[in-house]
């Protein structure tokens, strides 16, 4: 199974030092590129899909355009900013320059959780290598241009869009109503552009190549490729990257990652904590965002997480749902409660004190959550715990009515 | 403009954690009242209201490693520190268990301090954190 | 004006108005928690969900401003089954004797969870109740906070914060842990709380109280040595009422005389004479003040929630502030002194209660100056409420009471003292008064209108025989910080921590209507 290297290819090269897709971008101008970015096809790479195109024509033409760069990387199986902070940070340098010169944003931040200290020293590292280029673009283009890496304070909900930005703001970082969008009202009132380090780290390969060539690899809905973390049980963990929609989540597990080491698999997660696992005859699936939305599920962050058979599908959802609930915000109920509710029925069933009704209970509170809970963590906590015990309920029934000692 | 974050950080670092007087200055200096700053701070997990130990051993608990084992790996360990309240009984580590820290294809991970420790076994966290009990003798 | 259909019903309301407001006009009631009509939108118990044609999901209507054409479905069975979910929720992590069994429980005439099952027919709960340990923060003389009872739902953080600019309570942590509290977990007493009891009147749960005192003047009247003395506020008679089912500004002085006698108080005096007494002495502070041309403005200092603010917050005004103590203080001062050799009493046999509209004067009784020859000139301090609940529980029923005459000799009293239950009273009762000293005339006109009312800040000129006096009266501690930066364009400013002035206070029946202030101001508070 060969891996498509594409951010990768450019990654492992190395900085060149020349910025060339930056002085392209410059010399198209700010529709030109706009043009190509809509050609390409990028939709969003932090989970929501969304198309990168559409979310700046919102706040096209408005002055002042605050763009965030969004490394709060928390999802539970996912790394790969880590890696493209890493190792690609003149990448990701590139990238935010060329987006702070579309968008005529002169306010740009990074904005890193504070836990990933090697990632944030090496990404400051490349922005002091770099400072001629920040100041020749300053002189050139913004006399105003500001770029502020700034650490996250630990938690998990920053990597909401509104969290992130009452956060920069320096408030405590719960959810903002939505509307109004970023987009339209963000950071201070101003129109602000949130997108992911790894949606970011794409730019400069889609000034390059061209829009079209960007779109001719993938497919439609999802262009372009995708870095996929794979963990858990497989024998072969790590980053590979792959040409989204031509590759399968079986050829994934079974191609990249090696396999189970020999046990057979259980499920697998295709898109971290926030997704519904899928079970062995699941796993034709394309992966891609649509093919994985149409298989009830969600590509999410791409991390993918493996479990074999020695994996007990009811330890998976208590492990989901405490997250959930130290993660939660706090600041609406059907999620605050609703976490609060799934986290103590899955733990009451693991001691042995469970009851078969609070299987429905557990669907009724991820129903309502998904449906009226604020931001995208609420909406989502339920997915994974909802589909274990849709797919394997017998791991959670055979806790009930048994005292099992841990 | 420093943003609060910084001032967050700046003074964490500098003092080792968040003594009641800064958060005093700091809410002054922002026109926030001192609950409201209390109730940012008190929101993240990185910021300390506590002087710290020598060491902070952070184990992830997320999925991934949790399917690897890192529940008995992190057993172990309390076993071995002697861990009460989140202390060690030698008074120099305090243990937290975390979310989610971004090595998920080398886990089991823990970080003493933030350097990262990765694919652990029971042994080899052992071995790492004896390694730090010796230094500091 | 936007015209839109809320159940197929057609509404016309004004631009701007969110759906949530737009479907109260037509009599739809949206179930809501978090949401306050006078507090910023929250937008946290997500219970106003509804459905409107042509969006997906369920946005929340109370941040949701209309639109031209818009269809709204406010109670599908998807959306009841979901709010009914996320209440059960709410109520899967309440103390466990509350499970609705409201019967047993002192908030429950006004406690909005029990309203809100009634409103969405909510008898049996579904979900797992959570053990729960929450905390009583009683280190205030004033309130007292159990976070056991606590939601969550932001209220008292917003009214202490957007409405009397203190802002000392705030969300802390999150996840499971999420709790309002105070700065470094201090608790209400130890940090910068006026105890005005706002949060007491916007809690929906009556998770806050106020301190009770109930107890305590129980025994004191029971016991035979004791001369237990009892003074009542001004506005107390006009709202007491509320908590027997009377109209709100009913004045029902006289049928609680007759509960307070037959609940054993020796003797029952009217706070009114003292704040006649206030009144004098604060028109002729004002006058040397005004003809030396010195300390100006004059800021009244009869609020114990605003002196805690000013003491906090505006230091540099404290030689502006009246050097007159309250009513309620003189009050007890005239008790423990003159009252006392008259009678021949010894003043530490001498319980003296006061019944108040306010919490914070709860504390103000208690300061260290307030205090002669080892007895504080007032014991004990119960809000209105506590009254209610005294005379509830000898199963008197108040509007049916026979009519009684206050005691003498402080029974006597003019008009003016009762005005202090509004904001503007002082004001205007203190004017009357100058009036009278500077022109030696008997007043013209009784109203200077200028200053009476609810609005939050008012000024006026006052023109006294060709003396020119502006007056300035702020209701509510955001309003007063406002009016005060420009302290030096005035002579004489009246200040009422609460919103609407003691009529609107801490101590008062919790009310549920937001304009129950409007409604009993516009009755006869002037007598």
């Amino acid at each position: 199974m060969f891996e498509y290297k594409y951010l990768k290819k450019f990654i492992e090269a190395g900085p060149s030092g020349d910025f060339a897709s930056l002085r392209k971008a410059l010399e198209y101008g700010r529709d030109n590129c706009l043009n190509e970015l809509e050609k390409s096809g990028l939709v969003g790479r932090g989970g929501a899909g969304f198309s990168t195109a559409a979310k700046w024509k919102f706040a096209w033409n408005s002055p002042n355009v605050v763009l965030i760069c969004n490394g709060d990387e928390g999802e539970p199986g996912s790394f790969k900013d880590r890696y493209l902070l890493e190792n690609g940070s003149f990448l990701l340098l590139e990238g935010l320059l060329i987006s702070a010169f579309m968008l005529n944003s002169s306010e740009v931040y990074l904005y890193v959780r504070d836990e990933y200290k090697e990632a944030l020293e090496s990404f400051r590292k490349c922005l002091d290598d770099n400072m001629d280029l920040i100041v020749w673009y300053c002189e050139q283009i913004d006399p105003e241009f500001e770029l502020k890496v700034i650490s996250g304070g630990g938690a998990y909900v920053c990597g909401d869009e509104t969290s992130l930005i009452n956060s920069l703001e320096g408030k405590r970082p719960h959810s903002r109503i939505k509307p109004p969008f970023p987009a339209e009202k963000g950071l201070s009132g101003l129109p602000t552009i949130v997108n992911n380090v790894e949606t970011l780290s794409n730019l400069p390969l889609i000034i390059r190549d061209g829009g079209a060539k960007f779109s001719s690899l993938g497919v439609e809905g999802s262009r372009g490729s995708k870095l996929i973390c794979l963990s858990g049980k497989v024998d072969k963990p790590g980053l590979y990257e792959i040409e989204m929609g031509k590759v399968t989540l079986e050829e994934i597990v079974f191609g990249f990652g090696g396999g189970c080491s020999g046990k057979n698999l259980k499920f697998v997660i295709p898109g971290g904590t926030s997704t519904g696992a899928l079970s062995l005859q699941e796993l034709q699936v394309a992966v891609d965002y649509d093919s994985l939305r149409a298989a009830g599920t969600s590509l999410g962050t791409g991390a993918v997480i493996v479990a074999d058979e020695s994996v007990d599908a009811l330890d998976v959802a208590c492990n989901a749902a405490d997250f959930f609930m130290s993660e939660t915000c706090g600041i609406c109920f059907p999620c605050k409660e609703g976490n609060r509710q799934i986290d103590y029925l899955l733990k009451l069933t693991r001691q042995g004190k469970g009851e078969e009704r609070y299987l429905e209970l557990i669907q009724d509170v991820a129903v309502t959550a998904s449906c009226s809970a604020r931001c995208g963590l609420g909406q989502s906590c339920g997915n994974l715990v909802s589909s274990l015990i849709e797919k394997f309920r017998s791991d959670f029934l055979k806790h009930v009515g048994e005292a099992r000692h841990d | 403009m420093e943003l609060l974050l910084e001032k967050l950080h700046e003074a964490q670092e500098k003092i080792g954690y968040l003594p009641e007087s800064e958060i005093i200055r700091i809410a002054d200096e922002q026109g926030l009242s001192q609950a409201e700053l209390f109730g940012i701070i008190t929101f993240y997990s990185r910021f300390y209201l506590q002087p710290v130990k020598k060491f902070i051993i952070r184990v992830c608990k997320s999925v991934s490693c949790g399917i690897n084992n890192a529940t008995d790996i992190r057993q172990k360990l309390e076993d071995y520190l002697e861990i009460r309240d989140g202390y060690s009984k030698d008074g120099l580590f305090a243990f937290e268990t975390v979310e989610c820290l971004g090595h998920c294809a080398d886990g089991p991970v823990m970080t003493v301090n933030d350097k990262v420790y990765d694919k652990l076994t029971a042994e080899k966290a052992i071995e790492i954190i004896s390694a730090y009990q010796h230094r500091s003798k | 004006m936007i015209k839109l259909k809320i159940n197929d019903q057609s509404v016309e309301v004004a631009e701007g108005t969110s759906v949530f407001k737009a479907a109260e006009s037509i009599g739809c009631k949206i179930p809501a928690l978090c949401y306050h009509r006078d507090l910023s939108v929250y937008g946290g118990c997500r219970l106003c969900i509804v459905e409107i044609k042509g969006r997906s999901g369920f946005p929340i209507s109370c941040a949701t401003p209309v639109e031209q054409g818009m269809e709204v479905l406010t109670h599908t069975p998807e959306i009841c089954e979901t709010r009914k979910n996320i209440f059960d929720l709410i109520l899967a992590y309440y103390p466990f004797e509350c499970r609705l069994k409201c019967y047993s429980c002192a908030s429950s005439n006004i406690c909005e969870l029990r309203e809100l099952a009634e409103e969405m027919g909510i008898k049996k709960l579904k979900f797992e109740p959570v053990p729960r340990v929450g905390k009583i923060d009683d280190s205030s003389l004033a309130v007292k906070f159990d976070s056991s009872r606590c939601i969550n739902c932001g209220r008292c953080v917003r009214v202490c914060r957007e409405v009397q600019h203190v802002g000392i309570l705030s969300p802390g942590r999150r996840g499971p842990a999420t709790q309002v509290t105070t700065f470094m977990d201090k608790g209400m007493g130890n940090v910068d709380c006026t105890g005005c009891g706002q949060c007491l009147m916007v809690c929906p749960v009556g998770a806050i109280q106020e301190v009770s005192n109930i107890d305590k003047v129980c025994a004191a009247i029971a016991d035979p040595q004791k001369h237990v003395v009892v003074q009542v506020a001004p506005s107390v008679r006009f709202t007491i009422g509320e908590e027997f089912g009377s109209r709100p500004g009913e004045n029902l002085e006289k049928q609680m005389v007759t509960a307070l006698r037959q609940m054993g108080f020796n003797q029952i005096f009217d706070t009114v004479f003292t704040a006649d007494l206030t009144i004098m002495e604060e028109s002729a502070e004002f006058i040397k003040r005004f003809t030396e041309k010195s300390k100006l403005p004059l800021i009244s200092s009869c609020c114990p929630g605003w002196i805690n603010f000013a003491e906090d917050h505006l230091p540099e005004l404290k030689d502006n502030l009246s050097t007159c103590k309250s009513p309620q203080q003189m009050f007890g001062a005239l008790l423990k002194s003159y009252y006392a050799e008259k009678n021949e009493l010894d003043p530490k046999d001498i319980v003296s209660v006061s019944v108040m509209p306010c919490t914070a004067k709860k504390i103000e009784c208690m300061r260290p100056e307030m205090m002669q020859n080892d007895t504080y000139d007032v014991d004990y301090v119960l809000t209105t409420r506590e009254l209610a609940e005294m005379i509830q529980s000898r199963a008197l029923n108040l509007p049916d009471l026979s009519k009684s005459e206050y005691d003498a000799p402080f029974g006597i009293t003019t008009g003016a003292g009762v005005l202090f239950g509004v904001s503007g009273g002082v004001m205007e009762a203190a004017l009357r008064t100058a009036y009278e000293l500077i022109t030696g005339e008997e007043l013209p006109q009784i109203d200077f209108d200028d200053v009476r009312g609810l609005a939050g800040i008012k000024s006026a000129e006052i023109d006294i025989k060709g003396t020119k006096i502006k007056v300035a009266v702020a209701n509510g501690l955001e309003n007063a910080w406002q009016l005060l930066k420009h302290a030096a364009d005035y002579h004489f400013i009246e200040i009422m921590a609460c919103v609407g002035g003691c009529i609107g206070g801490g101590g008062q029946p919790v009310s549920r209507d937001y304009d129950i202030l409007k409604k009993t101001q516009g009755r006869d508070l002037r007598g």
